[in-house]
């Protein structure tokens, strides 16, 4: 059983340290997720100027995608995580 | 002679005639250069002039924007509080079942919750966040029987009134590389880790919902120290709440005899590393728990839980969730017991003067997984299990359910399915099967037993429920 946690935690520490992470790649571009709404993310995604102007239009689609999940889910108006001091 | 003088005379008139069309041809000239100079000043001028409009009339336009801007930052300075709906409404079909076998089922209830959701951000280093609840059952409007246990407020089918779910603010007291922020009021206890992916959510509360979850009133204390040990999103909280208050309102300085509860509690957050990862020591110690028996109630001991939990969100980005937690509950009576028609209901025992500890564990595990398909807006699925021994128990009577299936001394296995409509509404179908191998799941008075009986051996539970939360 301890074999099997352990061998569980390893394997996602690997698949996890490969995989691109939205926060990372929001932080490289200065960029702040909860300055913005969600349809105002979703606008700056659809316009290629306005990516430009923030860097994004760079990105490989994988990381654009990756981004756009992260700004959307932490947007000014989305649903945000509740805990003491948070 | 006189033809020569008259060709003279011709010659200089031709000369003189040449010079003056050379002359008229000059001021011609002249004058063209003029009249072009003119026209170039005039030209220069005129756009002079529509700059001059042009700038004026963006002047305007911009006095225009900033006096709407003006307008609008108003209008929101004064919305202090940003509001929040959720709206649930959920059909319940039960089946009970004893330990003699004998049983009864209720295929048909309908109940409706609503939760106004606030939230402020008063300054950079204070805001905050609250929720006012109504649940109630279909065409029912009886006060919830245990609607004096705060806990339960706005968390068990009740009237129609609003409760405060939560109520609290988040105060920077320190920032710095050490940040300390204190957060004071009725908590963000209900609903926590890893209910968030059945609620298809995010995490809602400070606590493992396995040892903890409902209303509670309290200060916790954040320090921040991802800076100082190098350790991800690592937080340490201490807490401090009641459980029980001996107050009365006629003579503000308690009745007497009982003590209050006093519930301390520390918790140690951090991550691994990577995004969605979530892990939790905590250890919580409740001291002069009270039986909460009507008529005779009293202090019976102390309880002390121990938690340990690990949670993965979208694991490398392959729609995959998994969390498991692991609980240890010490209760300590105190060698009291309230008397209960023929029982004597002390902390786990019946007998009165024991004083012997009595450990309890759990453990409660699960995952999710959401289908990549656009058509259907990714869709998910989850199996949840979660085992408690006979001694099991937990500060979860407000549990995220009415079941309570956390506090189970036995085994509890729930699968469900969620189809989102939109990004803030879903459906969820589930099922519940709880399988009790011990009497008082949930219940912190009474020496719990094997099941027999009539006592409740099987309890399930399908269920349909719509959330919107918007």
């Amino acid at each position: 059983m301890k074999k099997a946690i352990s061998g569980f935690l390893l394997l996602v520490l690997a698949i996890s340290a490969y995989a691109a992470n939205g926060k990372d790649i929001s932080k490289s571009l200065k960029l702040d997720a909860s300055s913005k709404a969600i349809k105002q993310w979703e606008r700056i995604f659809s316009t290629p100027e306005k990516m430009a102007a923030l860097g994004i239009d760079k990105l490989s689609a994988a990381d654009k995608a990756v981004l756009q999940k992260y700004l959307t889910s932490h947007a000014a108006d989305s649903d945000h995580p509740e805990a003491a001091g948070l | 002679m006189k033809k020569s003088i008259l060709l003279s005379a011709i010659a200089s008139l031709v000369v003189t005639a040449s010079g003056a069309d050379l002359n008229v041809q000059q001021q011609i000239d002249e004058l063209k250069k003029k009249i072009e100079e003119l026209q170039s000043n005039v030209a220069v001028k005129q756009n002079a002039v529509e700059q001059v409009a042009n700038t004026t009339q963006e002047s305007t336009r911009v006095s225009e924007l900033e006096e709407r801007l003006d307008a609008i930052e108003t209008s929101t300075l004064k919305n202090k509080i940003d509001w929040g709906v959720e709206l649930r409404t959920r059909v319940d079909s039960y089946k009970r079942e004893t330990a003699a076998g004998s049983k009864s089922s209720d295929g048909n209830i309908w109940s409706n919750r609503l939760r106004l959701n606030m939230s402020s951000n008063i300054t950079d280093d204070m805001k905050f966040t609250g929720r006012l609840a109504m649940y109630k059952n279909w065409a029912d409007n009886s006060v919830y029987p245990y609607s004096g246990m705060d806990p339960m407020q706005g968390r068990r089918p009740s009237d129609s009134s609003i409760s405060v779910d939560r109520a609290y603010v988040d105060w920077t007291v320190l920032k710095g590389d050490v940040p300390v922020t204190v957060t004071i009021g009725r908590q963000p206890s209900s609903d926590g880790p890893s209910h968030q992916f059945k609620d298809n959510t995010v995490r809602k509360s400070t606590y493992s919902a396995l040892s903890f979850d409902g209303g509670a009133d309290g200060i916790v204390t954040t320090i921040g120290l991802e800076k100082l040990t190098s350790i991800p999103e690592s937080a340490l909280r201490l807490g401090y709440g009641k459980g029980y208050q001996d107050n009365s309102g006629a003579s503000y300085i308690g009745d007497g005899g009982i003590k209050d509860t006093n519930v301390m509690g520390a918790f140690f957050d951090f991550g691994l590393g990577f995004s969605g990862s979530l892990v939790q020591l905590s250890m919580v110690k409740a001291t002069d728990v009270i039986s909460n028996v009507p008529g005779d109630n009293k202090n019976i001991g102390d309880v002390s839980l121990y938690t340990a939990m690990v949670e993965f969100t979208n694991i490398a980005d392959t729609n995959l969730d998994l969390f498991a937690h692991y609980g240890v509950s010490v209760s300590k009576p105190n060698g009291q017991t309230s008397a209960y028609g023929p029982y004597n209901m002390g902390l786990l025992t019946y007998m009165p003067g024991d004083t012997d500890s009595k450990t309890g564990n759990a453990y409660w595990v699960g995952g999710r997984y959401a289908f990549s398909s656009e058509a259907l807006n990714n869709p998910r699925i989850g199996l949840e299990y979660n085992h408690g021994n006979q001694n099991w128990f937990s500060f979860t009577q407000g549990s995220n359910d009415v079941t309570n299936k956390l506090a189970t001394r036995g085994d509890a296995l729930e699968a469900y399915y969620i189809q989102p409509i939109n990004r803030y509404a879903y459906l969820r179908a589930g099922a519940q099967f709880i399988d009790n191998d011990y009497t008082g799941s949930g219940m912190q008075i009474g020496t719990p037993m094997e099941v027999s009986a009539t006592d409740l051996d099987k309890l399930t539970n399908y269920y349909l429920l719509f959330n919107l939360n918007y």
